[in-house]
């Protein structure tokens, strides 16, 4: 009997269309000897829909809602069902045993989703509804890096409370130019600009604040180099992955260059975070190597991770090593920095699932006894 | 006129007493026959131990005179109150052999019985009364002849019963088939498989996705229930308990849920009642080992005779033996250690060469052996042996089983309540004679449903006593004679009876200075 997963995707994050991508490429690499993958579509509008047709982008080039069907997930006593909502007969009703949602952003990567799952009891793969949270919010994010002494540039954070004139007058108290801002609960990429003086930082404020009433602003520095390093696993037991060097075309990665650039031919592993041109393994010392991996370890454990992490790591000119990013889903899971540390896409998706069924069940024995679900069945030590 | 009116208030309240006794009746008599395990010959040997009770002459006589008197209503009446009331005090006295605080379950059999014992009753009352019987002495008939009754719908239920649960394990043999990568063990044993079950539970789940079943569903029925309804495509194993009263129904478990490994535990006089002989408990035990999976394991505690010198027909199971009598064993253990509410022991694995250290809050050398079994399954699973030893430290005792509770500065409980065998008993003692610094305090009403040898098993387990303990307090006089023929001559033990748990602990706790309490075989309401 095979497992069924269902695979989420979508949501009303600025980030829909990568999730879309980062989850076909998984249905086309899952093990279907093992798995069966029910994939679940997350529309901008929040409703949920289930196609055996979505393994591959076309239906979501410009989907069509009248053609699929709606479905919610319900708990329907020992199982978890994904079953349409509307219809009379041949209803839609699958079993769900594991979820992977892959999900970027806010309003699915954030806990919010993985709330909303955790509600139905199941195997959730990738972050908690605490990591999910921390990590989708870079200001307390930083805060707990700084609280647990990983190293990270200097930064603070401001919020739409105050002026455009108080906020730069908090910033250039505390760094100096050039910086870059960043909408503390926005990922890839998404509103982030880099200002070289106090105009460019009054603009680059207003439009950010159009993003998130919290923003974080960073030393920028003036020269560096990006690296990429993935950590799987759960608090106690977790793998680090080989480590990447991003080669960047500007300043630092755009949206576009992130996912859009030599990714309009969809499907496959041609595309989205794996097309970029990047050197992995790294060219870098051991000790640079292991430096890297001290503190994506830190970061990882400071911030509750779970599941399959992605650390952005920055080495300055002066060779300090700063811990820029976690990304709780990241896009593609990753997978290439998997494969170059000799673990296949397939068999990285597999890890990931019996992780998740793993922490599942153990976190079940921490917080109930099997005994207490006995009181609910009957008779049976009467020998009826 | 006044007098009619009169009659009829006192026969309406009559009526509604003896509704009242037979509904009562009713439902002790299910109670009776689902403690019997549905079987009339259980049900039978229950009616012949409390005879008294069911023969006794008040229905018997009550007939007749009622019939004398039916001219004179009114002492027809007052005597049917009388005797009816007398009988309803005679019921709700307990009774021997069942647990009386075991409440009637209503299970959905339960459910079907009772609809087949009230259409017996309508179709018989409908009768009675055609053939002329007043109403009330119907209803008086009727319950004095209800072990009739439910025998009858005994008979006619267990066909059905046996068809809806051949349904259900059809349903549960199919689910385990499609499930080929789950990994199932069996235990049996007369003694010890619920503590084995979970001890491997606990350890194996730090490993991998298990189901064990729950509580005591160790019947065809139970492990039914445990697949269908909680047994997910998650799980990696499948611990299954397996219980016998009868030959044939090991070997029935066994080949519904064909394991990848047969435990057995201990072999010794339990259910000799049903068994008759322990030649035939040996051979329904054995028979999970003859049943297991072709070329499957078999995890066997050598240091009991009745396992040891079986000889197992298939040639393609592999034998892993513990015990602690012999080095030989392919796992054996030595050097117990005390502590408080903890116990280490070091384990000989013959197997890979080597030695552990296992420290458990379990108590008792029995748990040693239970250890040994649920090493040896981590050893055929792979697991990595530190992380096993780490995971048997953390193992929880289960409730009421041998559990350490501290009261007070001054008193410590070993809570054995769940304790229901010789050998546990004895082990139980064994470990209370560890706390020489203390008042060494036993509470027990020795050991039950041991058949016709109750009485010299009991002595044996009272022999054992000598110098282990400070004070015992004998609950009840079922095993009273047993242990005052042995312990009233002990110039060591002071020996009390007492009429329940609550007098004995009342008493225990008026010891003054530093005493520790064993509990054993017996559950307190009031306790805790």
């Amino acid at each position: 009997m095979k497992v069924n997963v269902a695979i989420l995707f979508g949501g009303n994050s600025v980030e829909h269309e990568i999730s879309i991508i980062s989850s076909i490429q998984a249905i086309e690499n899952i093990d279907k000897q093992k798995y069966n993958v029910i994939p679940v579509y997350i529309t901008k509008k929040l409703e949920m829909y289930s196609d055996s047709s979505f393994t591959s982008v076309d239906p979501f080039i410009d989907f069509d809602a009248s053609k699929y069907k709606q479905v919610t997930f319900v708990r329907d006593g020992e199982e978890v069902f994904v079953r349409q909502i509307k219809g009379l007969f041949n209803k839609l009703e699958e079993r769900v045993d594991v979820v992977l949602p892959i999900v970027h952003g806010t309003g699915v990567e954030d806990g919010t989703l993985q709330g909303y799952l955790k509600m139905f009891d199941l195997p959730i793969a990738g972050p908690t509804v605490l990591s999910g949270a921390i990590g989708q919010d870079k200001a307390v994010m930083k805060d707990i890096l700084k609280a647990n002494d990983v190293s990270q540039t200097e930064y603070l954070w401001i919020t739409s409370a105050n002026s455009n004139e108080q906020n730069i007058e908090l910033v250039e108290a505390k760094l100096s130019y050039p910086v870059i801002i960043k909408p503390a609960s926005l990922g890839s990429s998404v509103g982030i600009e880099f200002c070289n003086d106090r105009t460019e930082l009054d603009n680059a404020l207003t439009s950010g604040f159009g993003y998130d009433h919290k923003i974080v602003v960073e030393e920028a520095l003036s020269d560096f180099e990006e690296y990429n390093i993935s950590v799987f696993g759960t608090f106690d037991d977790f793998r680090l992955s080989a480590i990447e060097k991003v080669i960047k075309a500007e300043e630092f990665l755009s949206y576009e260059q992130k996912y859009v650039a030599g990714s309009k031919k969809t499907g496959g592993k041609s595309s989205g975070m794996a097309s970029l041109s990047r050197e992995v393994p790294a060219n870098i010392s051991a000790d640079v190597k292991q430096e890297i991996e001290r503190l994506a370890t830190a970061s990882y454990k400071a911030l509750c991770c779970n599941g399959v992490v992605r650390f952005d790591v920055l080495i300055g000119s002066d060779k300090t090593i700063y811990i820029n990013e976690v990304n709780n889903v990241p896009g593609s899971l990753s997978y290439y920095l998997w494969e170059a540390t000799g673990v296949p896409y397939e068999q990285m998706l597999t890890n990931f699932i019996e992780q998740a069924v793993s922490k599942y069940y153990k976190d079940q024995k921490l917080v109930h006894s099997f005994d207490t679900n006995v009181l609910k069945l009957q008779g049976g030590g009467n020998k009826c | 006129m006044e007098q009619l009116f009169t009659y009829i208030v006192l026969s309406s309240m009559l009526g509604v007493f003896l509704i009242a006794y037979f509904v009562m009746r009713v439902q002790k008599e299910l109670q009776n026959i689902q403690q019997s395990a549905y079987t009339n010959s259980r049900y039978r040997s229950h009616i012949r131990e409390n005879a008294l009770r069911y023969f006794a002459l008040n229905e018997v006589i009550l007939l007749p005179t009622i019939l004398l008197y039916q001219n004179h209503k009114f002492i027809m009446i007052l005597i049917m109150f009388i005797f009816t009331y007398y009988n309803m005090r005679f019921f709700t006295i307990s009774e021997t052999r069942f647990d009386t605080k075991l409440k009637l379950n209503i299970t959905a059999r339960v459910k079907r019985q009772i609809v087949t014992l009230t259409v017996l009753i309508a179709l018989s009352s409908i009768g009675l009364v055609y053939l002329g019987l007043p109403i009330l002495h119907c209803i008086i008939l009727i319950t004095y002849l209800m072990p009739v009754y439910i025998m009858i719908v005994i008979t006619i239920n267990n066909p059905i019963e046996a068809s809806i649960r051949n349904k259900f394990k059809r349903m549960a043999t199919t689910k385990l088939k499609a499930q080929s990568g789950l990994f199932v063990i069996g235990i049996t044993g007369s003694y010890g498989k619920t503590s084995i079950k979970n001890i491997i539970g606990d350890v194996v789940s730090e490993f991998e996705p298990e189901l064990r079943t729950p509580a005591s569903f160790n019947t065809p029925n139970g492990l039914s229930i445990t697949i269908n309804n909680y047994l997910k495509v998650l799980h990696k194993v499948f611990i299954a308990e397996m219980g016998a009263y009868l030959p044939g129904e090991i070997k029935e478990l066994a080949v519904m849920t064909n394991p990848d490994i047969a435990i057995v535990s201990s072999i010794g006089p339990q259910h000799l009642e049903t068994f008759k002989t322990i030649e035939r408990v040996q051979s329904t035990k054995m028979e999970l080992v003859e049943h297991v999976k072709p070329k499957g394991i078999a995890i066997l505690n050598y240091d009991n005779q009745y396992i040891r010198d079986y000889q197992i027909k298939r040639d393609d199971v592999t034998v892993y033996s513990y015990g602690m009598d012999s080095t030989e064993y392919d796992m054996y253990g030595k050097d117990i250690e005390y502590g408080f509410g903890k116990m280490s022991f070091t384990v000989v694995d013959n197997i890979n060469n080597c030695e552990y250290v296992v420290t458990t809050k379990l108590l008792g050398k029995h748990n040693l052996y239970n250890i040994m079994a649920a090493i040896l399954v981590c050893i055929v699973r792979g697991y990595d042996m530190d992380k096993v030893i780490g995971a048997i430290a953390k193992v929880k005792p289960i409730e009421h089983r041998l559990e350490f509770k501290k009261i007070n500065n001054e008193t410590l409980i070993i809570d054995d309540a769940f304790n229901a065998n010789v050998e546990g008993v004895k082990e139980a003692v064994n470990i209370l004679s560890k706390y020489e610094d203390y008042t060494r305090i036993l509470i027990t009403p020795g050991v039950i449903d041991l058949g016709a040898k109750g009485f010299e098993l009991n002595q044996e387990v009272a022999k054992t006593f000598e110098g282990k303990l400070d004070v015992m307090y004998m609950v009840g006089s079922y095993n009273e004679p047993s242990y005052s023929s042995i312990i009233s001559t002990s110039a060591t033990i002071d020996y009390h009876k007492v009429d329940n748990f609550l007098e004995a602990y009342a008493q225990a706790n008026a010891i003054t200075g530093k005493k520790i309490i064993l509990i054993c075989n017996d559950l307190p309401d009031k306790f805790n």
